[in-house]
């Protein structure tokens, strides 16, 4: 009969998304316990036998009472076993949020800490061999005495464990809590599922990482999935399907103003967010006076349709043009500010020379506008 | 503007029309008197240009005293060569006609207004014109002692310089700029404070608020921090309970405790066997030491008897010596004896001899003694009996003196009264014959008699009968009564004195005064023959008989003087003689008494040395002795043995002793007993410290830190963004409103120019070497010039008041030089401009205004002719 498994990973429970307004950043600490909760519900759906997490289940030890158990309440929804290991977020030390958990008594029956590493078979069903973190950080890897394991005779052999897998993920990750890139072959494991590594990446036939179930970062590529595994047999290959889980959508954008058609494609690309989109936009080059602002315009109606958006035009440059001044009235020694402060835009001080053309422009819309006062 | 004619009527001092013509273009000066009516006509010009025609507040135009007079100014000018002529009427008949070139063009308010824009003032609402609206005439035109007031003047005049300017430099001035900077400005000061450019508001609240959730992240982190090293610390202790647990280091220490406690235990036995080996060696010492001083004090017994045989010899050999000493001296004393028993006779026998000498010799004094007494107590008693008989008789002779005296007087008195009688007492003289008598009184009267009768007398004459005689006379009754009475005092004195009269009274006085000096005389005598009375004289006597007879006594009972009385010595020699026999024998019986001592208390000696020597040898002679002697050589031997093997004992141990270290075995026990204690106590400790570490652990992380933390950090997150929004905005601001307010400046520099350009001109005349600043109103700044102490800058308004009355005029000639160049009319009017200029400024100032007369029309009203003689045109007078 056929062994199914929903693997998943990265959960980090009670992360706070400080780049964002706080309403935003609340947002998306929710989205995590709700992304645990449609876990559940496939689990339930797929009829899966359990839930493997490997690894950060929570962001940090001391995240508050309430954040553990909601965590297990939003667990409720699947009633099968959950197999939960610690990763370097949440690492099983002498005190820890599990022990913690423990105490609470928060954590269900039916959920299973794996916090030695030690083989633990789930429901007569298959042998799970975690590899949990003990230290914050281990420069060894935990996998190892997975070959030497013995496991009940005729189950599936399941690794769990939380690390960079050697020579495969890219070089700026963290190269603590290695993994050795065949420890499946080498431990006769079934499957190896994996956490740590954002998105959803096959590393082999029988090693995966799942990625978070919610996306929580601009650059993490195949995030907000989970993965359905199912073995067979002995000796089959599992088969693997990405389940989607995630609700927001991460973006960034980067967009150089050169033509006018540049503005355009900017203000396009504006006008396709969507509520469920975490956007970070940044726009470089030249504009000018009556482009700004067309900009700022569409920037502003985004991000009130947006969960989440960080402008950043730090590299535009104004060039307001004979035009601009025209309709700004800037004649006389306003009119040479003006100037003065284009010019500026290529020195030491370029910003701060952009931010008071921002003003000054904008003082002199509001002044064309206001009825004139002159005497 | 030049002005051609001026005209005036019914105007405050003028009631009388005033016409004053030929104006030169150049300067104009009226010269006259105080009150002569300069101002009035500066007044009436001013009046026809600002004051309205209808105006209800221009009273004080009517001559004194017309209230009905209608102030009438007419003016003929020219601006740009056209011709003007203004007549206006006020208060009466109010009108206004303003001719321009020749045609009447414009009336009433209209001509007003029409002269207003072109001269560059206005009007006021309604009411008298004030200098706000004065413009620019206000500043050109110079009213009395006003010419150091500029700064005002200035700016009611500024719209219309600017304006001025503002046309000729026009495009540079900005339509909006002014507002732009205000907001800015207003917008900048609402994030930084507008002095010193420290943040204030919304972005000093944003930075203080980031710096306070930098600060509660720092002390989260602490916190954290401190959790993780709790954590941390408790993975540590349990790992190391648990090995103490499975190793129970405490439990092979222990053992080893044990051991070291055995080896020094019996390190201690032998410690204790050398104590009781040596001590044992030591009692055997002590033994052997007294047996041998038992068997030397029985050696000792014999040396006794024979030490005490010599005693014996010694003893009586001394008593034998005594003895000798004893017979000599006994012999020395009998000798002694004899001798002073002789002398002793000799003294005796000497004291007697002379004791009868000296007994003779006093009987024979006292015999010549007695013998001398006698006859002085013989003749003393004869003195002292006629002493006696003499006091005797003085005292029976004597009579007392007052008695002689009382006599004497009465006697005296008694004669007196007698006397006195017999002269008239009647006398009767008697010469009877012989044998015959009669009696008188009874009284025989026989011979011749005389008698005195004074009182009744009888003669009974025998044979006759009587006669009675009854003498006459008044007093011869008291006379005779006083003299019978003075008669029975004397008959009684005389009586008691036992004298017949008183010549025999006096005869018995001066007898009984004899008598008592030979009784003093006979007794002075006795005195010296008896000084202490006969009485004593007499005993004296009878003692010195008494004492002689009992000499005498006692020499006749001494021995009688024998012949060899004459060999004897004197008797000094012999007290002498006596006296050293005495010491001899003394001396002699004290040796003698000494001896017989020394020779009783060698004989004790003797008796104690026989007995000694008999108790000695009683002693060697018992027959005990040996054996004592034998048992004391035994007991000796046996505890030198005793002692030798007792000492080779503790050698031994001591030799042992030296292999084994007792404090470094106490050390041993010491250090493991504490190893010991200490392993256990820092294990309970331990699992002490892990329940503490857990159930801090417990409530730490119930805490959240972490999520706080991160919280937190979300939270700086937005202030930081906010914190940095606004110090952008504030840089930016902050630069905008420099860059404006820089170009403002430099662009009011520009339209300042040609301003500065007249100013210098007129400056450089007044003070060589001086420069002016323009300020943004246009009015004149700070001033520098050479002084005598090097350069000097002030503010205008510093300036002294003459200094800025001539300054006040320098810039209105530049403002009118900036008005005639902008096509302006100008026309100046200066009534009494420079009072408070001294004699070589006011010279400077004369050239000053004469270069601007060259270009403007200039009047000049003075009252001081004289200081502007050489102006260079000739005063006019107003009468004129």
């Amino acid at each position: 009969m056929t062994l199914r498994l929903l693997h998943s990973a990265d959960w980090q429970i009670g992360r706070v998304f400080s780049q964002f307004e706080p309403d935003d950043a609340a947002a998306l600490f929710e989205a995590r316990f709700q992304a645990v909760e449609r876990l559940a519900a496939l689990a339930v759906e797929h009829r899966v036998d359990a839930v493997l997490i490997a690894g950060d289940v929570f962001d940090a030890q001391t995240v508050s009472d309430k954040t553990i158990r909601r965590l297990f309440n939003a667990m409720q929804g699947y009633v099968g076993p959950w197999v939960l290991l610690p990763g370097n977020h949440d690492a099983a030390l002498a005190e820890s949020v599990w022990t913690r958990a423990h105490r609470l008594g928060a954590i269900p029956s039916n959920v299973l800490p794996c916090l030695r590493p030690e083989v633990r078979v789930v429901g007569d069903r298959f042998a799970v061999l975690p590899a949990p973190l003990v230290q914050r950080h281990t420069y060894g890897d935990l996998t190892d005495w997975y070959a030497n394991a013995v496991t009940p005779e005729g189950l599936p052999r399941i690794g769990l464990a939380h690390g960079a897998v050697q020579g495969v993920l890219p070089d700026d990750i963290d190269s603590a809590n290695p993994i050795a890139a065949d420890r499946a072959v080498t431990a006769r494991l079934d499957y190896l599922a994996l956490g740590d590594w954002h998105g959803s990446k096959r590393i082999d036939d029988r090693t995966w990482y799942a990625g978070t179930p919610e996306t929580d970062r601009f650059k993490a590529n195949d995030s907000g999935q989970a993965l359905l595994v199912s073995l067979a047999g002995a000796d089959a290959t599992p088969e693997v399907q990405p389940l989607h889980t995630g609700r927001y959508r991460w973006q960034q954008r980067d967009i150089r103003l050169a033509v006018p058609t540049d503005l355009d494609t900017a203000l396009d690309t504006l006008a396709a967010y969507a509520g469920d989109d975490v956007v970070q936009f940044r726009v470089s080059g030249t504009s000018d006076l009556s482009g700004q602002r067309r900009l700022q315009h569409g920037v502003d109606s985004a991000r009130a349709r947006v969960r989440a958006l960080v402008y950043d035009a730090q590299d535009l440059r104004l060039e307001p043009t004979e035009e601009d001044i025209e309709a700004l009235h800037a004649d006389g020694y306003v009119g040479e500010v003006l100037q003065q402060l284009r010019d500026e835009q290529s020195g030491p001080e370029a910003e701060r020379a952009r931010d008071a053309l921002v003003i000054l422009a904008r003082m002199l819309d509001d002044l064309a506008e206001r009825p004139s006062v002159k005497t | 503007m030049k002005l051609r004619r001026l005209r005036i009527e019914h105007f405050k001092r003028f009631r009388d029309p005033l016409t004053i013509e030929g104006f030169a273009d150049g300067l104009n000066l009226f010269a006259a008197p105080n009150e002569a009516g300069k101002s009035t006509i500066a007044e009436a010009i001013r009046a026809a240009f600002f004051e309205r025609h209808r105006s209800g507040s221009v009273d004080h135009l009517r001559p004194w005293g017309e209230p009905s007079a209608t102030p009438t100014v007419e003016v003929e000018f020219e601006i740009a060569g056209t011709p003007y002529r203004l007549t206006k009427g006020f208060l009466g008949r109010k009108r206004c006609d303003l001719v321009i070139d020749g045609r009447q063009t414009l009336d009433g308010v209209a001509a007003e207004d029409h002269l207003a824009s072109l001269l560059g003032f206005r009007f006021p609402g309604k009411g008298a014109s004030t200098p706000e609206h004065m413009g620019i005439p206000g500043l050109l035109w110079i009213r009395q002692g006003t010419s150091h007031e500029l700064a005002d003047a200035v700016a009611h005049a500024a719209d219309h310089l600017r304006q001025v300017l503002g046309e000729s430099l026009g495009d540079l001035t900005s339509s909006t700029g002014d507002a732009l900077l205000h907001q800015v400005e207003t917008a900048r000061n609402e994030l930084l404070t507008p002095v010193g450019g420290s943040p204030r508001g919304d972005y000093a609240a944003a930075l203080k608020h980031q710096e306070e959730l930098a600060d509660a992240i720092q002390t989260l982190t602490r916190d954290i921090d401190a959790y993780r090293h709790s954590v941390d610390r408790l993975a540590g202790l349990r790992l190391e309970h648990e090995r103490d647990e499975r190793t129970r280091p405490w439990a092979a220490i222990r053992q080893d405790l044990q051991h070291a406690q055995e080896r020094l235990d019996r390190a201690r036995g032998l410690e204790a066997s050398l104590q009781e080996s040596q001590t044992e060696a030591e009692r055997w010492r002590l033994q052997a030491s007294a047996a041998r001083t038992h068997l030397d004090a029985l050696a000792h017994d014999e040396e006794a008897v024979a030490k005490r045989a010599q005693g014996v010899e010694a003893a009586e050999s001394a008593m034998t010596v005594a003895q000798a000493e004893v017979d000599r001296w006994e012999q020395q004393h009998r000798h002694a004896v004899d001798t002073e028993a002789q002398a002793r006779r000799t003294l005796e026998q000497v004291r007697a001899v002379a004791a009868r000498s000296a007994q003779l010799r006093s009987a024979e004094d006292l015999d010549a003694s007695v013998r001398k007494q006698g006859d002085a107590l013989e003749k003393a008693r004869a003195e002292k009996t006629r002493v006696d008989q003499l006091e005797a008789e003085a005292a029976r002779l004597a009579i007392a003196p007052a008695d002689l005296k009382t006599l004497k007087q009465l006697s005296e008195q008694l004669r007196d009264v007698s006397v006195r009688l017999e002269t008239v007492a009647t006398s009767l003289t008697f010469d009877l014959v012989d044998g015959k008598s009669v009696r008188a009184d009874g009284e025989s009267v026989s011979g011749q008699a005389r008698r005195t009768v004074v009182r009744r007398t009888e003669i009974e004459i025998d044979g006759v009968g009587r006669i009675l005689v009854t003498p006459g006379g008044a007093d011869l009754d008291s006379l005779a009564a006083r003299r019978d009475g003075l008669s029975a005092e004397v008959a009684a004195i005389l009586e008691r004195l036992a004298v017949a009269n008183l010549a025999e009274a006096e005869e018995r006085a001066r007898l009984s005064t004899q008598r008592s000096s030979e009784a003093q005389a006979s007794r002075k005598v006795l005195d010296t023959l008896a000084p202490d009375g006969v009485e004593a004289l007499a005993t004296e006597h009878a003692q010195a008989s008494q004492r002689l007879s009992a000499t005498r006594t006692a020499l006749a009972q001494l021995p009688p003087a024998a012949d060899s009385d004459g060999d004897l010595p004197t008797l000094d020699r012999a007290e002498a003689a006596a006296a050293e026999a005495r010491s001899t024998l003394e001396s002699v019986a004290q040796t003698l008494s000494t001896a017989r001592v020394a020779l009783g208390r060698a004989q004790s000696d003797r008796a104690n040395a026989l007995q000694e020597l008999d108790a000695a040898r009683r002693t060697l002679d018992d027959p005990k002795r040996a054996e004592r002697v034998d048992t004391a050589r035994t007991s000796l031997q046996d505890a030198i043995s005793k002692e030798a093997i007792a000492r080779q004992s503790a050698e031994a141990i001591q030799v042992e002793l030296q292999t084994v270290n007792v404090s470094l075995l106490q050390q041993d026990v010491r250090r493991l007993a504490d190893s010991a204690v200490q392993q256990e106590e820092a294990h309970r400790q331990r699992a002490g410290e892990i329940l503490r570490c857990e159930s801090e652990l417990a409530v730490h992380g119930a805490l959240g830190l972490e999520e706080k933390r991160a919280e937190q950090e979300r939270e700086l997150g937005a202030a930081s963004r906010r914190a940095e929004e606004l110090s952008r905005r504030a840089a930016a601001l902050d630069h905008l409103l420099r860059l404006l307010q820089e170009k403002r400046a430099a662009l009011a520099r520009r339209l300042r120019a040609p301003l500065q350009r007249h100013l210098d001109r007129y400056l450089n005349i007044l003070f060589p070497g001086a420069r002016i600043e323009v300020a943004d109103d246009l009015s004149p700044g700070a001033i520098t010039r050479p002084g005598p102490r090097g350069t000097e800058s002030g503010e205008f308004e510093a300036l002294s008041l003459g200094t800025r009355e001539q300054m006040g005029i320098v810039a209105r000639l530049a403002y009118a030089d900036l008005l005639q160049e902008a096509g302006k009319p100008t026309l100046l009017i200066l009534d009494d401009a420079l009072v408070n200029t001294d004699e070589d400024r006011l010279g400077q100032m004369k050239r000053v205004l004469y270069d601007a007369a060259a270009r403007h029309q200039v009047m000049i009203f003075t009252c001081h002719p004289a200081a502007w003689r050489d102006l260079g045109v000739v005063a006019r007078s107003l009468s004129g």
